[in-house]
């Protein structure tokens, strides 16, 4: 019996799921609804009756039997489908739906008040005589007992003039029979009687044959224009003493009334006529129209999320594939019998293409289209928009975009929230938009597409947008983030801030979005499918979200890392970036903040998670000197205090450790500057390995063991003894036959109580600390040596490349050194030439750090060591001043003298300029009015002097606020800005913003000056209306900017 | 199958050691024995859990059937072996100590669990063989997929 009313609800809820859209075409073709579709629904209502008479679920029987009369009124055209009456018929079977779903409690639903309005509904439209059938009953006589009938369904029988009678029937017969289920049997049923009542007698089960093993007996009360013979060849041939006629046909002539029983054994009748009555019928070929498909008649009892349709050609293909395999691998046992390397390696060949494919077609049994999920807005959008009384267009884009089976199903949830959203808060009301002059009906797009490998699902729309001071405001008056970190976030960084916990934008909570299910519900649904989601919101114009996906689950290439010995998967559309920290940057670079660690990295402040910590991995650490490992008792990583190293000892010359490998600055130092495997392995025991991840919109830092190669790996879901395990998505198989386990980002940031940093109290001081930190400025230096113990530095930005030479490849000409170099020659410099002390150039550890000045490579010599490091200290600008040597620096308590590439030329060589034929230079400039904007002493000096050198007159002021003022001084005069980024009162964008909405400045060039140029920064530049960015003592292309700006 | 059914006549079923203990699972359900192997540790999962391992190509949970029985641990020896037991539509490998021979029970030899047994063990069983001098309990394969309540 179970599998029974398995079977049937399965049924049901297939039908049911495509009503909502029949329903919602009929409403919109209103009077000219396609009397095939009213049909086919009223088809499926009649059936879930049926069947749910038979599995005794009164309740769901009287429901469905309430929408059949409205929808037969609709059928024979006595009713319209407005608005309102498909709302109810739409409520009508929702609430089918969930009572379907579980039967078991589905006895205990009060749909009374449904019910009434069903009736009410029905009553309005039927003539006043006829208002009383609707609640009166006719009871019949039978010879099993009196039996009750609606007498608004007696009536439509009479009109109709068919008879009513009442069969007694098993069901055995029919379903075991034909192997079929109770919904079909309901459904055939349809194409020759209407079925009025069912009712499951159990005292009439004894006098029923007993010889049956599992008797399902039942009364089925029908209204059909056939007469006996017929009807007990369409109920199996059942004995005619067992069909009792209740009522006859009504007088009104029927002229076709006899059926044969041929018609009937057809398994689509086509010429079921019916008789001509008042009312306009059904036309007959409707009635009889096709059955549903019942192909999955095999549908077995497992649950619909663990199944999945697949075309036939799909498994074609596999089965071809497995036949190929099974040939190759013949293939391949003869050429490993045989030893015959040539033909092994064909067959190597022939197997990997194989394996390629099947793997491609079994990707492809588990996608769905996208259409599927977005079947159920138009309904969602028209409820809603109905309630809040707003206009909506909705279109929808790309229902045929196929995606992994588990994404679409994950999708569901979060796009109806956002959908939800736009129309609630997004979405203006009529009045409202009129007033803005915009168009009176809001539209609203959802669009599904491929981009780049990666699908996208976007939702728009054309209402008032996101007002990211508005949001800051409210999420500080909620508490969720302080009033201080404001300051420092950017527009969408502010946007950002919906996905924060516990955020609502509206500011009443309607009972249409505000279901205490924010937005950050929506962010974490995605991110456990690994998606992302982006928002672009223009105040006043609208807001679009846009979700990255992947396209499929199942294969991603991850990063493999291990710790402890243990071997991990990251997927790597997960991982923004991978550092190293040497053992003497950890104390630098790791802070314990309150009760975490955090990770600086550039401008940001980032949580780190250990590994160890979150997975309750032993720590463990390589006993110098030898191959053992103990158990490490350092509590965190911040605490490992590197030794402390003298300058002599840093040998080792790397990029900045800090900058991503992806960024153009580092990746300029890597190609240039030679790595020395030495030093790595001296601290390998003590460095940490630092991937930078991503869930979206929170990145925090992992410290792991050590990273290993990418590949491409196939996720395998854990078992259920596992699967509540949210840390991991998965596992799989690695290249050497081990099992990895598969990381969720999003899952094990949960696990380890990291939350978006950017939005946290904690995270509001570590971003003013991180704001002092800059304010402070830092530098790179490159630190090389001129006489032992005698350091000397270039800034990092100013050095192009790094060369190893030997004493013996300098050629001397007069005072003059050369170096072949590139195919050509390269001046060389010392520092000794200005300060006169120690010559070096018989060192054995010579290098030459190659810079450009006016356009011609030079190269400054020095020995080894040579170190690239960072520094805050205050630059010394007067007691080590002379030509050539721009000031001194302490680090590490020694005194650092940095040179000037520009100076020492100048000093050494008097005439460069002019054989350089750069004198041009010098004229550019002429007497043009710059402001520059930079709180840092010595680049402003650095800056001021070079363009001073170049014969411009600069204004120069020490942080915003003074810029500006000075600019509204100088209004007139001045014709090109020069601002750093990060200045205290008024920092570089907000400068920038200021100059563009001011009309008497708007048209001023800017140039935004930085230590190091990222990504996120030119694009914040841009928004702020800056064009131009250059490098703080990038002394040629500044020039070159500038001159050609104050043109 | 329950406690309440005894098995008919014969039954097959695979012997093996599990802390100093004899037990044994009807046979049909091992679909094999197999050597530990490598095992993937998996951290935060129920105590229960060795680990994971790949058993050509499909994900195994490696059980340590003594845990799971309340019974201590099975220390990994080369004698240890997995029990690959399919269970809705997954493979689970039982960790025993040591996998003896497969047995042919009468369904008379079966003897009604002692009422002295610790019943919590007691409940997880289908009867008692008796043989020699040793007694071999019969696991109920019904019990072994009943997993606590997570703590």
């Amino acid at each position: 019996m179970d599998e029974l009313l398995q079977e049937f609800i399965n049924e049901a809820q297939e039908h049911l799921a495509t009503i909502e859209e029949d329903l919602l075409t009929i409403e919109e073709d209103g009077a000219s609804a396609d009397k095939e579709l009213i049909n086919k629904v009223l088809r499926a209502a009649h059936s879930i009756k049926g069947g749910s008479g038979f599995f005794g679920l009164v309740q769901v029987k009287e429901l469905a039997h309430g929408a059949e009369t409205i929808l037969d009124m609709l059928r024979s055209d006595t009713m319209t489908p407005n608005a309102e009456v498909i709302n109810l018929l739409l409520n009508a079977f929702d609430t089918l739906r969930t009572m379907l779903d579980d039967p078991a409690s589905s006895e205990q639903a009060d749909n009374a008040a449904l019910l009434q309005s069903l009736n009410d509904l029905a009553s309005s439209y039927l003539p006043q005589a006829q208002k009383a059938s609707l609640n009166e009953d006719q009871i019949f006589d039978s010879p099993l007992g009196p039996l009750s009938l609606p007498k608004v369904d007696v009536d439509r029988v009479v009109r109709d003039a068919h008879s009513i009678y009442l069969v007694e029937f098993d069901l055995a017969e029919d379903i075991e029979g034909k192997g079929n289920d109770i919904f079909h049997f309901f459904d055939s049923l349809w194409d020759s009687a209407e079925l009025l009542d069912c009712i499951v007698n159990t005292q009439v089960v004894g006098t029923l044959e007993h010889d049956l093993v599992r008797p399902l007996p039942l009364q089925l009360v029908i209204a059909t224009p056939l007469e006996k013979a017929p009807i007990s060849h369409l109920f199996a041939d059942i004995d005619l003493n067992r069909i009792h006629q209740l009522l006859g046909p009504a007088l009104a002539p029927a002229p076709e009334r006899a059926f044969s029983t041929q018609a009937l054994t057809d398994p689509t009748p086509t010429a079921l006529a019916q008789p001509a009555a008042q009312q306009p019928p059904v036309p007959t070929s409707e009635r009889a129209s096709k059955p549903e498909p019942t192909a999955d008649a095999e549908r077995s009892k497992m649950s619909a999320d663990d199944t999945l349709r697949v075309s036939v050609k799909l498994l074609e293909d596999l089965m071809n594939l497995a036949g190929e395999l099974v040939l190759s691998r013949n293939q391949l046992r003869t050429a490993v019998a045989m030893d015959d390397r040539l033909l092994l390696s064909s067959v190597d060949q022939r197997i990997n293409q194989i394996t390629a494919e099947l793997q491609d077609v079994i990707m492809q049994t588990r996608l769905q289209p996208m259409g599927n999920v977005f079947a159920r807005f138009p309904r969602v959008v028209r409820d809603l928009s109905q309630t809040l009384g707003k206009q909506v267009d909705l279109q929808i884009i790309g229902k045929e975009v196929a995606l992994d089976k588990t994404l679409i199903e994950g999708l569901s949830d979060p796009l109806t929230h956002m959908l939800r959203n736009a129309v609630d808060h997004g979405l203006e009301s009529e009045p409202e938009r009129r007033r803005k002059g915009k168009p009176p009906i809001g539209q609203l797009r959802i669009e599904a597409r491929y981009e780049a490998g990666q699908a996208i699902v976007e939702i728009a729309d054309d209402g008032k947008g996101l007002d990211p001071d508005a949001l800051a405001a409210s999420a500080v008056r909620k508490g969720l983030i302080a009033q201080e970190s404001i300051q420092g976030m950017s527009m969408p960084d502010k946007q950002a801030l919906i996905f924060l916990p516990g955020f609502s934008t509206a500011e009443q909570v309607t009972d249409v979005s505000g279901r205490g299910v924010g937005m950050d519900v929506v962010k974490t649904n995605l991110d456990r499918l690994g998606g992302q989601v982006e928002i672009h919101s223009e105040l006043g114009q609208g807001t679009s979200f846009r979700i990255k996906l992947p396209l499929t689950l199942a294969i991603i290439p991850s990063l493999i890392v291990s710790v402890e010995q243990e071997r991990f998967a990251i997927p790597q559309a997960n991982i923004e970036e991978l550092l190293r920290l040497r053992p003497e940057e950890v104390s630098k670079r790791l802070e314990i903040v309150g009760d975490r660690e955090v990770l600086l990295l550039r401008d940001r402040v980032l949580p780190l998670i250990r590994f160890t910590d979150v997975l309750g991995i032993l720590p463990t650490y390589q006993v110098p000197g030898s191959d053992q490992r103990e158990i490490d008792r350092r509590t965190r990583i911040a605490d490992r205090r590197a030794p402390k190293l003298g300058l002599d000892q840093t040998v080792s010359v790397q990029p900045p450790e800090n900058s991503a490998p992806a960024e153009p600055a580092s990746s300029r130092a890597e190609q240039v500057l030679p790595r020395q495997g030495r030093e790595r392995r001296r601290s390998a025991a003590s460095a940490v390995e630092i991937a930078i991840v991503t869930t979206g919109t929170l990145s925090y830092a992992l410290a792991v063991g050590a990273f290993h190669d990418t590949e491409e790996v196939v996720v395998k879901p854990l078992g259920r003894r596992l699967k509540h395990l949210h840390e991991y998505s998965g596992a799989t198989i690695l290249g050497d036959g081990t099992v990895a386990l598969i990381l969720d980002i999003a899952g094990l940031s949960a696990k380890a109580g990291v939350t978006s940093v950017s939005g946290s109290m904690r995270a509001a001081q570590l971003a003013a600390q991180a704001e002092t930190r800059r304010l402070r400025d830092v530098y790179w230096l490159l630190l090389f040596h001129n006489a032992p113990d005698q350091p000397c530095a270039l800034p990092l930005d100013t050095v192009q490349r790094i060369e190893r030479i030997r004493p013996e490849q300098i050629h001397h000409f007069g005072n003059r050194r050369t170096m072949h170099y590139r195919g050509g020659s390269l001046p060389l410099m010392a520092i000794a030439d200005v300060t006169g002390s120690g010559s070096i150039e018989t060192s054995s550890d010579l290098v030459v750090l190659v810079s450009s000045v006016a356009g011609r490579e030079v190269g400054l010599l020095g020995t080894l060591p040579v170190d690239v490091v960072q520094t805050e200290a205050a630059i010394d600008q007067r007691t080590h001043r002379q030509p050539g040597i721009t000031g001194s620096t302490i680090f590490q308590e020694r005194t650092v003298l940095i040179a000037d590439m520009h100076e020492l030329v100048t000093a050494v060589q008097p005439d460069w300029h002019e054989t350089a034929g750069e004198d041009t230079q010098e004229q550019v400039g002429d007497g043009v009015n710059v402001l520059l904007a930079e709180d840092s002493d010595f680049f402003r000096a650095q800056m001021k002097k070079f363009l001073e050198e170049s014969g411009y007159n600069v204004w120069d002021a020490a942080d915003g606020e003074a810029a500006w003022a000075l600019l509204l001084d100088k209004l007139d005069t001045v014709r090109v800005v020069i601002t750093d980024i990060e200045m205290p009162r008024l920092n570089g964008f907000e400068l920038a913003s200021r100059i563009r909405n001011d009309s008497r400045t708007a048209a001023l060039p800017i140039i935004a000056v930085t230590s190091l140029a990222g990504n996120e920064d030119l694009a914040r530049a841009k928004a702020a209306g800056i064009e131009h960015y250059q490098i703080k003592l990038d002394r040629e292309q500044l020039l070159a900017q500038v001159g050609q700006l104050s043109q | 199958m329950n406690a309440t059914s005894p098995p008919k006549e014969k039954q097959l079923v695979t012997a093996f050691r599990l802390c100093g203990g004899l037990f044994a699972i009807n046979a049909q359900l091992v679909q094999e024995v197999i050597r530990v192997g490598e095992l993937t540790q998996v951290y935060g999962a129920p105590d229960e859990v060795v680990g994971i391992r790949n058993l050509r190509g499909r994900i195994v949970t490696v059980i340590d059937a003594a845990a799971h029985l309340n019974l201590g641990r099975v220390e990994i020896s080369p004698e240890a072996r997995l029990l690959i037991i399919e269970h809705q539509q997954e493979h689970y490998g039982f960790l025993v100590d040591q996998v003896i021979e497969a047995l042919d029970l009468d369904q008379d030899q079966i003897e009604p669990v002692p009422s002295s047994l610790e019943p919590a063990l007691r409940s997880r069983l289908l009867g008692i063989w008796r043989h020699t001098d040793e007694l071999t309990a019969i696991l109920d394969p019904e019990v072994l997929f009943r997993w606590p309540e997570k703590q």
